[in-house]
């Protein structure tokens, strides 16, 4: 039963299996497990970048795919739903009305954007993305009458998502609208995350998987290779704004730097390449480390600042301000020990 | 008379001012083997090439039972009924024997795009493509990468993802080159059954002399790209242009 909800995909490592078994009991029981507003916020982004990552493996890890556009594709989501809440007012119907709406104009796009550039070569469409993703951020800084501008929307949802709806206690727990929010969260995340997994091991995944090992061979044994490209791209489209909405709805905020900022695709490829590309369980891995580092890595360096005061250098080196610099640090030493990321290198440790 | 499975009418293909294969107009008709033979360099896989449409023709066209395919993208040809094993071997590296196999017997029988279903599920391709690798002798490694595989072995699989293909047109680019001395016999009997079927054709790039005495129906013989000799083997082999083409005369001199 297990095995066919993860597709017959298994970790493959019994540290690997510890891992994705803790990290699911975190974040299910995260709002009983862990105090705090901050921690839930955390929990919740976890979730929603395990399932934007994930989707970006799909075209980068399986496909062999570069695409800059992905936080784009996770704007048009978020976007989707701010803008429907804002002109249907609060409400179901609008959450619903923006995700779809957010959804479906990403695959457009992601149509649009394969089918011109993904018959030419791989790196055009790299290029592509990047451009078209560069105009979409300033057209939406531009047109602030409907987008906000570098502003963003702040909108409402439902009473029922938000702490005003307060449903008694559960475990000692105040079980709050905002807990059933995270549920919401937590489970599409976990559905969608599911689904893709199912994909990239359908027959169609194999596909994929032909076309990053030998594009020349897989259209000779008449694969229609930009089909499939483009398909790729349309799914992975797809999730990300399905994550973009998810995110919308949680934070009741959407804005150019959190959603559409070229930092937050370095970020995504940041953790696909840490947590090892063309597996799915390497999503999970690099989104939590990289979701705990970016919370919890600042005040981790604050205490050992506040520690190490007496000491000149020491301090300053590891000052809260310098904490991107750390991240870089251990960016470059997961990339040197472990080029297939850290599921790359727990499953060969698995089989040796 | 048998049907003409493959046809290519004055075919050309030039590099700016190389004349790569040079107006070749040629039948394959059901049932035959037709060797295809002729110096390095003399076009022999150029005009594979052209046929399975991995270059576009300058000029001519290619036609497959009577359609015109000239302008068709390789997928499409292949989707046809055109199948081709390559010379240099072509697979997927980091996919398992089987993955390789079974990826050609889905794209046969239409199954890309099953998006919600296992791949591992579909016992069908796993089956068929199991009895494939046993004919080829390779279903004890059906498990390894094919980077694990020895080259003879890779060699078999280019045979095997081909017979997978269960194509109207086979296509073999040297299938033996490289092969040791015990192997090739298992790939020259499995290219005799193929010959076998009445509704086939097979075109047969190849060096050894036995084994084109040995399959072939018919020889075509290229020379700097045109087509210098078409007969039966006897009457070609003994002909002036295939004494020069592996002899090493000049052509012109004869």
């Amino acid at each position: 039963m297990i095995v066919r909800l993860i597709s017959g995909d298994t970790p493959r490592s019994p540290i690997l299996t510890a891992l994705l078994l803790l990290i699911l009991i975190c974040l299910a029981g995260a709002p009983f497990l862990f105090e705090g507003v901050r921690a839930l916020d955390t929990a919740a982004r976890i979730c929603i970048f395990i399932l934007l990552v994930a989707g970006y493996d799909l075209l980068l890890g399986y496909t062999g795919i570069v695409s800059f556009a992905h936080t784009m594709f996770f704007g048009m989501g978020a976007y989707g739903v701010a803008l429907a809440s804002t002109h249907m007012g609060r409400g179901f119907d609008a959450l619903l009305v923006g995700t779809v709406l957010g959804a479906l104009a990403a695959i457009v796009l992601a149509l649009l954007i394969g089918l011109f550039s993904l018959r030419v070569r791989a790196i055009f469409f790299a290029m592509i993305t990047l451009a078209v993703a560069s105009a979409v951020a300033v057209l939406v800084s531009q047109f602030s009458d409907i987008t906000g501008g570098e502003d963003g929307l702040t909108y409402k949802i439902p009473r029922v998502l938000t702490s005003a709806n307060r449903m008694g206690e559960v475990m000692g727990v105040k079980f709050t609208g905002k807990i059933l929010n995270y549920y919401l969260i937590f489970f599409s995340s976990l559905a969608l995350f599911l689904l893709l997994l199912r994909i990239v091991n359908s027959p169609f995944g194999r596909v994929l998987q032909a076309i990053r090992e030998n594009d020349f061979r897989a259209e000779a044994i008449g694969y229609r290779v930009v089909w499939y490209r483009t398909a790729a791209t349309c799914l992975s489209a797809a999730t990300a704004a399905l994550a973009g909405s998810l995110f919308a709805i949680w934070l009741r905020y959407v804005g150019p730097d959190t959603t559409l900022s070229f930092e937050i695709m370095l970020d995504i490829l940041l953790m696909v390449v840490i947590g090892g590309m063309g597996t799915m369980y390497g999503a999970v891995l690099g989104a939590v480390l990289f979701v705990l580092a970016q919370t919890y890595l600042q005040n981790l360096m604050g205490a050992a600042s506040h520690a190490t005061e007496g000491l000149p250098l020491i301090s300053e080196l590891v000052d809260p301000d310098r904490w991107l610099m750390w991240l870089g640090i251990l960016f470059i030493l997961s990339v040197y020990f472990f080029p297939t990321g850290i599921v790359g290198r727990l499953r060969r440790q698995g089989t040796t | 008379m048998t049907q003409i499975l493959l046809e290519t009418d004055a075919l050309t293909v030039r590099f700016g001012g190389h004349v790569a294969v040079d107006a070749v107009t040629c039948k394959f008709p059901a049932g035959e083997l037709t060797a295809i033979v002729g110096p390095n360099g003399a076009g022999k896989t150029t005009y594979f090439n052209l046929i399975s449409g991995q270059i576009a023709a300058t000029a001519g066209t290619v036609t497959l039972k009577g359609q015109d395919i000239t302008r068709l993208g390789v997928a499409e040809r292949c989707r046809r009924g055109l199948g081709r094993a390559f010379q240099l071997t072509n697979l997927f590296p980091d996919l398992s024997v089987l993955e390789n196999l079974r990826l050609v017997i889905q794209s046969r029988k239409h199954k890309g795009f099953g998006l919600f279903s296992m791949a591992d599920s579909h016992t069908e391709l796993t089956a068929e493509a199991s009895g494939i690798l046993e004919r080829v002798r390779l279903d004890t490694q059906k498990d390894q990468l094919v980077t694990e595989l020895s080259h003879g072995d890779q060699r078999k699989l280019e045979v095997a993802m081909l017979i997978g293909l269960d194509p109207l047109v086979y296509m073999f680019d040297e299938p033996t080159a490289g092969m040791s001395v015990d192997e090739a016999p298992v790939i020259l009997d499995l290219i005799a059954e193929i010959k076998a079927d009445t509704s086939k054709t097979v075109l047969l790039v190849e060096h050894k002399l036995d084994v084109i005495r040995t399959l072939a129906d018919r020889i075509i013989v290229l020379h700097n790209g045109a087509l210098a000799a078409d007969g039966p083997p006897a009457e070609v082999m003994a002909s002036a242009v295939v004494q020069e083409a592996y002899m090493g005369k000049e052509l012109d001199h004869v």
